[in-house]
């Protein structure tokens, strides 16, 4: 299997089958990096398109040295952070979304007799506002981190910031969820 | 190690970017403080949580639009690779073309100046009244005068 930065190096060079698998390979985890930032289905298409387009463009920029994860999700923070500074979203199209896609709420009447399923969304639900509260850059970096799993050399080349500045950040981001969500987390893991 | 440092090296722990150094410390620290024990459990929660968030799959037709969209700016810049070039070729053959009507236009009028230049300078030049001494016109005049009043 060719790896990504070879694959972009034929990029650079006409080759549109190795762009494809580029896009193949990392659709997915770009699609659902904007889905749960900017947290708009049709704006997370656009960005995706956006953020393609701008890595074919700038394949034979691109310098091997870097990782290409950073490289990627470089363009992606910066897309999605432009893209946020444009519009404000409202509260509920995560939740609107979700349900589109399948992962539809609990109804009234189980809401009405909690069991541990419903429970499990209800920690989630708050677990995401919890996210939805914190900085854009803080955001970003949980994401790179959990979400997408970069080390934090990778998410300090994707946010143009130190490695010690990634590691505080993810400390103060997870603070912070834990002081919005305490009670839940008491009741989840009984503490 | 204070319970700051042991947060910030819970948080790298969850990472998996924690040194075996720092593990132990850790495990140290934790072992007799019962908010960082509680702060550990809560960051394995809260991964927890967020890595059971939904994936969302790219659909194939978003996949097509890219790469349909990729083939066209790979045309488009042939196309504008081909484009500069005929400019190039273009403004290359104007300047050769500059130069030779220049080099023509230039043979043609400059015999010309300098033909007419070496007759300007024998109009201009002075040496015919080198025949016509100082004082010689005037005197002439002075002459033809004293003549006429002679007469008169």
């Amino acid at each position: 299997m060719l790896e990504d930065a070879e694959l972009l190096r034929l990029t650079a060079a006409g080759d549109e089958d190795a762009f494809r698998i580029i896009v193949e390979r990392h659709g997915t985890a770009i699609y659902t990096f904007f889905r749960r930032i900017v947290r708009s289905k049709e704006d997370a298409e656009d960005l995706t398109q956006e953020l393609f387009t701008t890595l074919f463009r700038s394949a034979p920029r691109y310098r091997p040295e870097a990782p290409f994860s950073a490289f990627m999700y470089r363009i992606a923070s910066n897309l999605a952070a432009s893209h946020l500074r444009k519009i404000s979203i409202r509260s509920s199209d995560s939740l609107d979304e979700l349900a589109e896609e399948g992962h539809e709420l609990e109804n009234r009447k189980q809401e009405e007799r909690p069991d541990g399923a419903y429970e499990a969304r209800e920690t989630l639900k708050r677990y995401e506002e919890a996210l939805r509260k914190l900085p854009l850059d803080w955001q970003i970096a949980m994401e790179l981190r959990v979400g997408r799993e970069l080390s934090y050399r990778e998410i300090a080349e994707a946010m143009g910031k130190s490695v010690s500045a990634v590691e505080s950040i993810l400390v103060r981001a997870r603070e912070r969820i834990i002081s919005f969500m305490e009670p839940g987390l008491d009741h989840s893991i009984g503490g | 190690m204070d319970c700051n440092e042991s947060r910030k090296l819970v948080s790298k722990e969850i990472d998996v970017e924690l040194s075996s150094s720092e593990k132990e410390r850790l495990e140290a620290h934790v072992a007799s403080c019962k908010s960082c024990f509680m702060f550990r459990k809560y960051l394995q929660e809260i991964s927890l949580l967020h890595r059971s968030m939904p994936e969302f799959p790219i659909r194939e037709e978003l996949v097509l639009s890219i790469t349909d969209r990729a083939s066209l700016l790979q045309g488009i810049g042939q196309r504008s690779w081909l484009g500069k070039l005929a400019v190039s070729a273009a403004a290359a053959a104007i300047f050769v073309l500059g130069l030779l009507i220049g080099n023509i236009v230039r043979e043609r009028y400059m015999s010309a100046y300098f033909l007419a230049q070496t007759h300007s300078s024998e109009m201009e030049s002075l040496e015919y009244l080198d025949e016509f001494p100082p004082g010689s016109i005037s005197g002439l005049f002075l002459a033809s005068g004293n003549e006429g009043g002679a007469m008169e």
